[in-house]
């Protein structure tokens, strides 16, 4: 309670207090992924009800953050599953159009495609990407009981390519995997607090056992080992976002709120994330009504009025959208 | 410029010193302004209501109703991170005072009170019973201090004590024997003269429990039988006679949170002391009584009002009463973060169920909690959580020879 407080204290010094970041997640190209990280769906050596599919089309992509923008969402976050982008010179061209055109939307944009060359994160910098999204997942010494297939330090690489170019570093970790959380977290904490320089954000991913992956059937993580992992990355890393991601779901409010209180600050909303659920627009709009929070504004996301929140679900919007209306 | 920045850093360094004095085990008593150093406040621009609030180094009385309900509309999650600042301020930050309740005398109520499973006019599952015996009373008392409660609260179900003689003696015999033993005590037996006051003060009563149960405008909706005014009465009788007046209320029993939550904190922080504590019920429905089927109260409403009341009573204990047994960890732990800091532990209420010792202790150590310490209860070490069960203390205990 008291690293709870403190964070909350701290929280104050360096973010707008209530101001929560609504980020909305895509997956581009689903499954069939080379890895063999313990926690997902989308590898293609475990047994999913998972169906593969191949990278969308820009055009379906920049409905969809057409969608989220008028929901309300600040940053769109798009997700393939891939080991890295080595060789994929045409998908390369049609993700550095999808940055494009959700920039132009005034949105911030986030990709997430695996491993990332120093030519590749230019590319995207170039394109206008504003951050570039490569989890840790958890600490360097438990790693090993979680991926094989791509080292931590290779990982680490991969920050340090997108930092160079200049792209925000989005890099955090899932909690639930089996690790012990007072070293674990810990080290997870340390490894991306001793950085050159600290994450933009550090999403927490509360693990949703997948039937067919090997973590599926692990213990879950305990409410306070979350909210402590929260209040201390906050102390540790004051000036980034934290973000609630998988997993927010299954949490009634009170736990989300003793997120918020310890740090959290922001969370992904909009039906669906990589491989689960998410909480959807019209429910998250209403819980922060009641709490007192607000949707964060940042600057690249050029948002000069305030966005109107008109929580039309997916589906009716595509609806919407098919009818001669002025566009 | 330079002698701002000097007063600054004095300032921040008072502020900071407040923060983190070292707390005794014997004095974690909420503080009075006596004791706060007066420091620079953070803030010397013109201040609303809320932040003086937040910077306030000594409880007021003159509050009013706007005033309350200015602080009350502010977003929930800053008027709970205000809620905590100033708790730190008044109170051992994570000390959660334990009580335990004991119902002496069940059922058989002349009152009406719409959500009591006690009165005779509502057929509830409740059995009636007379005044239990002193020695089942200290029994009881001996088991919850043995795990680690500080309070020892016993209810009887009566409109009043007039006439009750025989009552009353038996009465000052159990708060005698608590007091003994070194626990605080607390009775609540319906409304109280000046006389009967008295006799419990000399008892050695610590405090006497009388709840406005809501706003004066709800009031009528839920009792009848008894004016807001002679409650109030009540309150004032054991305030003169020196005993600690505890009076709060119940959320849920239909009432408008922005107008009722208000009012019912309006009435309690105007008194010419504030309550030294203030139970936050929330409701459970009985079947049998008019209440039941009510729509139960909203987590973000129990949540504003601690968080409104330690604002507008910051010395006052803020307990969380009837209803807790219900509340997943997560809830309570964010009323205890907007300021409520005690608790009733140990499997029974009045009429409906609690959290037992384990679970609470368990709770408590997970989220750094731990139990509060006072002067009342003259504790002389830490109490040991031997945290056994009624049942399995009551077989152990009848063999030993009594303290």
């Amino acid at each position: 309670m008291e690293l709870a407080y403190a964070a909350s204290t701290v929280h104050r010094r360096f973010h707008k207090p209530g101001a929560v970041q609504l980020c909305t997640l895509m997956n581009i190209k689903t499954g069939g992924c080379t890895e063999d990280c313990s926690y997902c769906a989308q590898s293609s050596r475990y047994k999913t009800n998972l169906t593969a599919t191949k990278l969308s089309t820009v055009d379906s992509v920049l409905e969809a953050a057409r969608t989220a923008k008028q929901n309300g969402s600040n940053r769109f976050c798009m997700g393939a599953a891939w080991r890295d982008m080595q060789g994929r010179t045409r998908g390369m061209k049609n993700i550095v159009e999808m940055v494009k055109g959700v920039r132009a939307l005034g949105m911030e944009a986030c990709v997430t495609l695996g491993m990332l060359d120093k030519e590749q994160a230019r590319e995207l910098k170039e394109a206008g990407l504003t951050a570039y999204n490569h989890n840790v997942d958890t600490s360097r010494e438990h790693y090993p009981s979680v991926i094989t297939t791509r080292s931590y330090d290779e990982r680490l690489q991969t920050i340090e390519n997108v930092r160079e170019a200049g792209i925000h570093v989005c890099s955090g970790g899932i909690l639930g995997l089996g690790e012990v959380p007072q070293t674990d977290h810990v080290g997870l904490i340390h490894t991306l607090a001793t950085l050159p320089e600290h994450p933009e954000s550090f999403p927490v991913n509360k693990l949703v056992p997948i039937k067919g992956t090997p973590m599926y059937g692990q213990e879950p993580v305990k409410l306070e080992d979350i909210v402590r992992c929260i209040a201390t990355a906050r102390l540790v890393m004051p000036s980034t976002i934290i973000r609630l991601a998988a997993g927010r779901i299954s949490m009634p409010e009170s736990e989300q709120m003793l997120c918020f209180m310890a740090g959290a600050n922001a969370v992904f909303t909009g039906e669906k994330m990589l491989t689960t659920d998410c909480n959807g627009w019209d429910e998250d709009k209403a819980m922060f009504e009641r709490w007192g929070l607000q949707p964060m504004q940042t600057e690249a996301s050029k948002v000069v009025e305030e966005p109107k929140f008109t929580a039309q679900s997916f589906d009716t919007f595509k609806r919407k959208q098919e009818q001669p209306t002025a566009s």
